[in-house]
């Protein structure tokens, strides 16, 4: 009987002892929520000329040009996208190469930061992908409506139209939407696509 | 010869000249994955103590292992194991953790809600440190990395979502994730605002303010019993 006691006794002080330290059955409840975090450290560039004062210095972007391998002496900058993902620093740059007299393609990347240099990626994940698709094909005139709200600019109401409808009460745009949106509008968009 | 000395001082010139920049601050974003969070309201009695005699004894493969491993770091090397971001050596801390009964300091964790995001699990927790007869209201958000959980310094909407947690009462927040009125009006009414269809719009819970003034004794309600 004596034992009986002892070994009850010993088994509520192990289960005890192993609930309080059971962290795993802290799942929680599934709880519909919409909720669009923002990208961390997002900024972006637009390269502009010399005559621009309030424009600032890339000490970068030189060495991100090297890294294409683009066959031409002449490759400008047009753009740059910088944002932190899972803690890494990436950036998306578009570049302007002449590949023959006075005739240009445009390429566009996505770089990673990592072991002090910057390094090509060369098949992006979700949503990385998400972000590269949608500034791979939108043109000079798209991102001048989209970034400085200049609706000024012809036919720019479709654009308008894309962010309103991928954006949230608070203003942050959820990538995914915005690049279904391009994607099913291309038509509408003829524009603001590059060629 | 020329040729050559033309492209040594054109190239590098032109090359500043495609330098200038002109920045601006966008805002993209993401949906956290299958629109979900899970929310947890502790038991009453459960509570976590620095029990853990080294950082491989506590694991912090649970938000709530990492909060018992803060609270058990005794030296500077175990504690920032427990951050994501660079901590200062505070020897005065580490003294008194070294110092204090572990019996009489705890911490009580009250809800905790976590979700993925960006291929990221994250866990926001609000809980209260007890120490003898003083009660401190706190909350931590951390993030999962190669399965161990770490503190981080909240940014953009998670530093709303700290303030919210740290801020509101347990039972204010129960009432959020679960959609249950707490009987004051103003509370009540910002509640009903922030569910569309049945669906929880965590960023305009993050941004609502009533337009209702709360008595003394609803604030008391609405706000977390240990806020200075």
């Amino acid at each position: 009987m004596k034992h009986y006691i002892l070994y009850i006794s010993i088994f509520f002080v192990f289960k005890l002892f192993s609930q309080e330290n059971d962290f795993s059955r802290f799942k929680g409840k599934p709880i519909q929520t919409s909720l669009v975090k923002e990208i961390s450290n997002q900024s972006f560039w637009i390269y502009v000329g010399d005559d621009y004062t309030e424009a600032k210095t890339d000490q970068q972007i030189s060495v991100i040009i090297e890294l294409i391998d683009s066959g031409s002496q002449n490759v400008v900058p047009v753009f740059r996208y910088n944002f932190d993902s899972g803690n890494q620093n990436y950036t998306i740059c578009r570049f302007k190469i002449e590949v023959a007299d006075e005739e240009y393609k445009f390429v566009t990347k996505l770089f990673f930061y990592t072991m002090n240099s910057w390094k090509i990626v060369d098949t992006p994940y979700y949503p990385l992908n998400d972000f590269l698709k949608v500034l791979s094909v939108v043109n000079e005139k798209f991102i001048k409506v989209f970034l400085y709200n200049d609706f000024e600019v012809e036919n720019s109401l479709i654009i308008k139209e894309i962010i309103d409808d991928s954006k949230d009460s608070y203003g942050t745009i959820d990538i995914k939407k915005f690049s279904n949106y391009i994607e099913n509008n291309k038509v509408k968009l003829v524009d603001y696509l590059l060629e | 010869m020329k040729t050559i000395l033309i492209n040594i001082f054109f190239i590098p010139l032109c090359a500043l000249g495609q330098n200038r920049y002109l920045s601006n601050y966008p805002s993209f974003g993401l949906e956290i994955k299958d629109q979900l969070v899970f929310y947890e309201m502790y038991p009453n009695d459960f509570k976590i103590f620095g029990k853990c005699s080294s950082y491989t004894n506590c694991e912090n493969k649970f938000p709530e292992q990492t909060l018992m491993s803060i609270l058990s770091a005794d030296n500077h090397g175990w504690d920032q194991k427990n951050y994501n971001y660079a901590l200062k050596n505070n020897l005065e801390k580490y003294k008194l953790i070294n110092d204090m009964s572990r019996q009489s300091v705890f911490f009580k964790p009250l809800v905790k809600v976590t979700f993925e995001w960006n291929k990221s699990r994250y866990a926001i927790i609000k809980y209260h440190i007890h120490d003898n007869d003083k009660v401190i209201p706190s909350c931590n958000i951390l993030v999962e990395k190669e399965n161990r959980w770490f503190v981080i310094k909240p940014n953009g909407i998670l530093t709303k979502a700290y303030f919210m947690f740290n801020y509101l009462s347990q039972k204010s927040l129960n009432a959020i994730f679960t959609n249950k009125s707490i009987g004051v009006k103003a509370f009540d009414e910002q509640l009903e605002s922030i569910y569309l269809n049945g669906m929880l719009d965590f960023k305009k819970a993050l941004n609502s303010t009533s337009t209702t003034k709360m008595t003394e004794e609803e604030l008391k309600l609405v706000l977390d019993p240990f806020i200075n």
